[in-house]
């Protein structure tokens, strides 16, 4: 009864994704707004469509329904209820209806929030939004059905099918496989949902400016919603990013949270560019500039999503992140190609026709929106080298026939002084006005905050640091640092002739959250850099084999090895977990149980490696348990690292994120734009015609 | 050298042929897991594509690292281990290539963009400099107020400049 449900719901929702896509087109192209309205009507209808087949599935798990394939292929009667329900996005079949409910959820939100107030282009936002519903409904319903069952002939044989076979009974299996070990995480429960929320939010930005494209309509009424969508989905990128990390750092045993996997570096590409738009579109807000090259980056951006969503579930790229190879490599193919194909057709046509021209020209060589350019050419650079980083085995095995490997050496040699020079305009931007800023005003403006980066560097000095490239490092993170602090301070300042500091505080943030939102994002950036530095510079490791009693020293850690230990888990996992001692001189600081578990029913992945790690704002002292003497237990390989700073990591992640949300927060004045801009569209009436 | 090699590498055959897999040969030298792992970290198993060799949990992987430690023992260098690795399994294996084609391929793209974006923005910086209008400052504005086109910074100013 719920398969049935569950199929009719997703089967009813794609039929009204591309009843929208055509009711759409056809009242837009014949303005006739009954059309637009039913339009919209059947946008709409697909959340709760794709809500209860979301539904029908999670129950499905909960309940052991395992002669649903994809329930018998992600759960097993021991699991927890937790992992029961995150099973929805634990492989192919059902992440791509959690995809799809995700779409459908941020297309709701769209239609309703901005019906009013960016009426004209509505008709093409939903077109473009439900067209690529739809293409995900395809693969759910054709391709990937996360429904279909195991059904047994006469003769034994099992088959799949999302409806009976002629000469078949039901086959039942008694318990599921299971999920991927790796996906048995606590972060696995948000990762790869703000993950996707971050790949879905980005239709949403492109579906506004493909709408912009198709009607014309290429005011600034596209980039305001835009911008405010495109923020969100970026918020969300970046907290998958970052729980991505942690997620890497806890269960895959590298000992570290970022490995330049093709996967991580998929997330990372529109994460990228959508940083360039979040600056460059201030250009165009401000002054009417960049017009073509905004449009350019939302496409980008959408384009990357895409390809990411490809490259990870098709198998044409390998990852401890990707799904099995799978049939919907082709189709999604053909929807980037086309997707492509529209997207910069109709980019390439507005822009001949003068529609995307700049309304102003840049007034100085120095000046806010010079150097908001240069920012979008070195993030443009960065996302260059990633990508060519990341598909380059693709390409060489293609063009020449050699596969290659680029790897960290690569990507660190690459984007470290790309990364540098965006902290150098971190810091400068800030400082510069509108227009034109001369060299001694900016001279004036950055002097604090340079002699503070420079007595940040002699302090290191002083302290024994001698890497060369470190204290540069520092010394940009610190610049940019210092002037955000130094523009935080002053506006605070400024408040605070007229009431108390907290009060002023507080006021600045709530009155200006675009601008003093993205100074909180500032920091947590230069927070993280300073992490990232810290923990790949600075980072020790070493390996060595125990036995009882034995210790070892890292650092200034001492670690002996007390014992080993066996346990098995209600999920059926076995635990070897190593007793450790951790010492910070002569005094005891931490005992430290790092594992292997080792889950018997599980295919391919099976072991999963979970650290041991003594946390301080300073460094982490961090140990892997890698091999032990079987019989006699008596003795244990241990992989230890010292990670410096790697914990400003996180904290800059969350500085991060509640940056983003004040940016992203409306405030009065926008309230009142919104109010007045229903009142314009009200007073203009509807182009169309019912 | 070459010589040197292939002597080093049919000992180590000999070794994993007998089932070396983890343990240990008579060694030349004593090898440390630490030493393994540095040249390790270097290299990544054609089967688990994108891990490095040194934090890969796959039995494929530890047999690679008993060879690496071999390879060791056996009085090879970093360099020589690596070549060894690329001649056996191709450039694949490295995390940049040894190729001097492929090398230069591998950098001339990012090194390419880089150039390419900043020609672009220099050409774009020049034509809208040519294009600029004539901006005239209001009566009684300063240089500096003139700057501040950002009314927020402007004011915030004033205030500064209020409050001293």
């Amino acid at each position: 009864m719920l398969v049935e449900l569950g199929i009719i719901t997703t089967v009813l929702a794609l039929v009204l994704a591309w009843y929208a896509v055509l009711a759409g087109l056809y009242g837009a192209q014949t303005r006739r707004d009954r059309w637009v309205l039913s339009a919209r009507n059947a946008a709409l209808l697909t959340w709760p469509l794709l809500t209860v087949a979301s539904l029908a599935l999670i129950i499905s798990q909960i309940n052991g329904d395992f002669q649903i394939e994809y329930v018998w292929s992600t759960t097993e009667r021991a699991a927890d209820l937790f992992f029961k329900i995150t099973a929805l996005w634990g492989g192919q079949a059902g992440s791509l209806l959690f995809w799809s409910w995700l779409m459908s959820t941020f297309a709701a939100g769209a239609l309703i929030l901005n019906w009013r107030s960016e009426r004209r282009l509505m008709p093409y936002v939903i077109v473009f939004s439900m067209a690529t519903l739809g293409f995900f409904l395809i693969l759910n319903v054709l391709v990937e059905s996360p429904f279909a069952r195991f059904w047994q002939t006469a003769n034994g044989e099992v088959v799949t099918a999302v409806f009976q076979p002629v000469g078949t009974f039901p086959a039942i299996p008694q318990d599921g496989r299971g999920l991927n070990p790796l996906l048995r995480h606590p972060g696995m429960v948000i990762h790869p949902p703000t993950l996707y929320l971050g790949y879905v939010g980005m239709v949403i930005p492109w579906a506004f400016a493909m709408a912009a494209l198709a009607s014309g309509e290429l005011s600034t009424s596209w980039i305001r919603a835009t911008r405010r969508w495109t923020l969100v989905a970026w918020l969300f990128l970046s907290l998958g990013l970052i729980l991505g990390g942690r997620w890497a750092y806890d269960v895959l045993g590298w000992g570290g949270y970022w490995g330049w996997d093709p996967v991580e570096n998929a997330a990372l590409l529109p994460w990228l560019t959508g940083t360039a738009f979040l600056h460059s579109v201030m250009i165009q807000e401000k002054k009417g500039m960049l017009k073509v090259w905004n449009m350019a980056l939302v496409i980008i951006s959408f384009i990357l999503v895409i390809l990411g969503t490809f490259s990870t579930r098709s198998g044409i790229v390998s990852s401890v992140h990707s799904f099995a190879q799978s049939p919907i490599g082709p189709p999604m193919f053909v929807f980037l190609a086309l997707a492509s194909v529209v997207s910069i057709g109709l980019w390439l046509y507005r822009w001949q026709r003068g529609e995307l021209a700049s309304e102003h020209h840049l007034e100085g060589w120095l000046s806010r929106e010079s150097l908001f350019i240069l920012n979008n050419m070195v993030f443009m650079a960065i996302t260059v080298a990633v990508f060519w980083g990341s598909y380059a085995p693709i390409f060489t095995e293609l063009f020449i026939g050699e596969k290659i490997t680029l790897g960290p050496p690569y990507f660190n040699s690459v984007t470290a002084p790309l990364f540098g020079a965006l902290f150098i305009l971190m810091g400068l931007a800030p400082l510069s006005a509108w227009g034109h800023t001369s060299l001694s005003r900016m001279g004036r403006a950055m002097l604090w905050p340079f002699l503070a980066a420079v007595g940040l560097v002699a302090i290191l000095l002083i302290f024994g640091m001698r890497d060369v490239g470190a204290l540069l490092a520092f010394g940009l993170a610190g610049f940019a640092g210092f002037v955000t602090l130094y523009e935080i301070w002053r506006g605070v300042k400024a408040r605070a002739q007229r009431e108390a500091w907290a009060v002023a505080a507080w006021k600045l943030f709530g009155r200006n959250r675009r601008r003093y939102g993205g100074y909180l994002i500032h920091l947590g950036v230069v927070v993280i850099g300073i992490g990232v530095i810290g923990s790949t510079i600075f980072q020790q490791e070493t390996q060595r084999t125990l036995a009882e009693g034995q210790s070892l020293t890292l650092g200034r850690y001492t670690m002996i090895y007390d014992r080993l230990e066996r346990a098995q888990a209600t999920d059926g996992r076995v635990m070897t977990i190593a007793n450790v001692e951790v010492y910070d001189g002569s005094q005891l600081v931490a005992v430290l149980r790092p594992r292997q578990d080792f889950f018997p029913n599980a295919q391919d992945m099976n072991t999963m490696t979970i650290a041991g790690s003594y946390s301080t704002i300073e460094n982490d002292f961090y140990v892997l348990l890698v091999a032990w003497e079987e019989i006699s237990q008596a003795s244990a390989t241990f992989k230890v690292y010292l990670n410096p700073l790697v914990n400003l990591v996180w904290w800059g992640g969350l500085l991060l994120m509640l940056g983003t949300a004040v940016a992203a927060w409306p405030d009065q004045d926008r309230q009142r734009q919104r109010v007045t801009r229903r009142i314009e569209a009200g007073e203009h009436g509807s182009p169309a015609r019912t | 050298m070459a010589l040197g090699l292939v002597v080093m590498l049919l000992g180590a055959s000999v070794v994993l042929a007998q089932g070396g897999g983890e343990t240990t040969p008579p060694s030349v030298r004593e090898v440390t897991a630490d030493e393994v792992n540095a040249i390790s970290s270097k290299l990544y198993c054609p089967v688990c594509e994108n891990i490095p060799l040194d934090v890969c949990g796959t039995q494929a992987c530890a047999r690679w690292r008993a060879q690496v430690r071999t390879l060791l023992e056996g009085g090879a260098s970093e360099d020589e281990v690596i070549t060894y690795f690329v001649d056996q399994f191709g450039e694949r294996v490295i995390g940049t290539p040894q190729n001097p084609t492929l090398n230069f391929l591998s950098w001339s793209v990012p090194i390419a963009g880089v150039v390419l974006g900043v020609v672009a923005v220099g050409v774009i910086f020049i034509r809208w400099r040519g294009q600029r209008g004539s901006a005239v400052r209001p009566a009684g504005e300063s240089e500096e107020e003139a700057t501040l086109d950002d009314d927020y910074r402007a004011r915030l100013e004033r205030e500064l400049r209020s409050s001293k």
